[in-house]
């Protein structure tokens, strides 16, 4: 192989090389999408564990083999119970968020149609449950997930996370998936500030931050309040917590709008499963 | 060259980089060694011009299949491809032997392949937001700390030690 190679001088690999990475540079995002979704599913195992323990490395202290003594091992069982307790408490913060925005929804149909229809929402949703292979992307901004079309998922389809909105389907392969978070660069997501009820367009920062761009608000949004995803093709039509404000400024062009910055409300770093909202049934 | 176990190196470079690297951070989550950058160093340095060729844009499509940029590929296969020739090329003038020559070449290989991926980026798409300080100096930086203490064990595997390359030199 080397001797044929050999044949060929170096400028002219050197050249085939470039224009074939030209190539791949220039590919429809679908089908380079693809390759590495085979390559996921490929090495999903090897993936999944490593992910596994990384991610369980990172909820207990390093070198803890029995050796400390009694007031270390008493110190990280405590600093264990406080990570669990603190992911609880953001997931049922995330759970009551959801839940307000619900009760909002539905005290409004019920001034607006006089009839109440008691039908809890989130009972509408289906969802499939998914593991996630490995996280990828600049700033962590992408998942890759062991289930695929064959389990229902199709590019869209909203992903969530501690009950939160994480992010959208946006490639699939018979058995995994890439999802795209909110913090993606490229992720563009319909969605509603509460306090402010004025709804923008969140675009993704990376490192799990975003912007929502040009928002027509008479005040200010605060530290803290929350945003939330709205409809998208597929979507059952409520709204789920996505992002929390950072900070708000004027728009420099337009003195009338707000510039306002979010973060995640998911800790994605943490997550080993997720949950994609598959349809209404 | 021993193709054979370049690929399977490769493999579990691409693999550890995406898995267990993410336990290796300092100051930041996002701030990590870059397995393939140190693998590139050292089949730039390591190799003939020709295989150097190869393993470079080989070492690029493994990062970009990785760990792709905004979906899709082609940044790092190029970066890394140009920079690995052109390092190969600088070490037929400059020997670099010594481990802070190694370390230097790693963090400035990195610094250039993180400048060049984020501009070709722009050919495509908006970029993600690159931060200077992490991606041109923390993670270079981190992997030129532990760089050239690799080059001994993926030398040993590769069958391709220093002297060894010395010796077919002269």
């Amino acid at each position: 192989m080397t001797r044929h190679w050999g044949k060929t001088s170096k400028r002219m690999m050197f050249t085939y090389f470039v224009l074939g990475g030209l190539i791949f540079l220039f590919s429809p995002p679908r089908l380079t999408g693809q390759l590495q979704l085979a390559y996921a599913r490929l090495f999903s195992w090897p993936l999944s564990v490593g992910r596994q323990v990384t991610v369980a490395s990172r909820t207990t202290e390093a070198g803890h083999l029995g050796d400390y003594p009694r007031s270390m091992d008493a110190h990280r069982q405590l600093q264990e119970r406080l990570a669990a307790l603190e992911a609880h408490h953001r997931k049922l913060q995330n759970h009551l968020a959801n839940r307000e925005a619900q009760l909002e929804q539905a005290q409004n149909r019920i001034d607006e149609l006089a009839r109440l229809r008691s039908i809890p929402e989130w009972d509408r949703m289906s969802f499939q449950q998914a593991g996630i292979i490995s996280v990828s992307g600049q700033g962590q901004s992408e998942l890759m997930i062991d289930r695929g079309q064959d389990d229902g998922l199709a590019v869209g389809q909203y992903v969530l996370g501690d009950l939160s909105m994480i992010g959208v389907v946006a490639a699939v392969a018979a058995q995994t998936a890439r999802v795209k978070l909110i913090s993606d660069p490229m992720s563009r997501v319909p969605v509603r500030v509460a306090e402010l009820d004025a709804r923008g367009v969140m675009e993704g920062r990376g490192a799990g931050t975003a912007v929502i761009s040009q928002v027509p608000a008479r005040r200010q949004a605060r530290p803290g309040d929350r945003v939330y995803a709205l409809n998208a093709p597929g979507f059952p039509g409520i709204p789920i917590v996505a992002a929390e404000v950072v900070d708000s400024q004027r728009d420099p062009d337009n003195p009338l709008l707000w510039r306002i910055q979010v973060r995640a409300v998911c800790d994605v770093a943490n997550l080993t499963r997720v949950a994609v909202v598959i349809s209404e049934r | 060259m021993r193709w054979l176990r370049f690929a399977v190196l490769v493999l579990v470079a691409a693999i550890l980089q995406t898995t267990f690297m993410d336990m290796i951070w300092i100051l930041d989550a996002n701030i990590k060694p870059d397995l393939l950058l140190i693998l590139l160093v050292f089949f730039a340095v390591r190799c003939d011009p020709t295989d150097a060729v190869i393993a470079s844009f080989v070492l690029g499509f493994a990062a970009d299949l990785a760990s792709p940029t905004a979906g899709f590929m082609g940044p790092r296969i190029i970066s890394f491809g140009v920079f690995g020739t052109l390092l190969n090329d600088l070490h037929n003038m400059i020997a670099i032997h010594r481990l802070p020559y190694q370390g230097a070449a790693i963090f400035l290989m990195g610094i250039v392949t993180a400048v060049a991926s984020h501009l070709l980026s722009y050919l495509r798409a908006d970029p993600a937001a690159f931060s200077i300080a992490r991606q041109c100096f923390w993670q270079p930086a981190l992997s030129a700390a532990i760089g050239p203490f690799l080059f001994s064990p993926v030398g040993w595997w590769m069958h391709m030690s220093e002297s060894r390359r010395r010796r077919r030199k002269h």
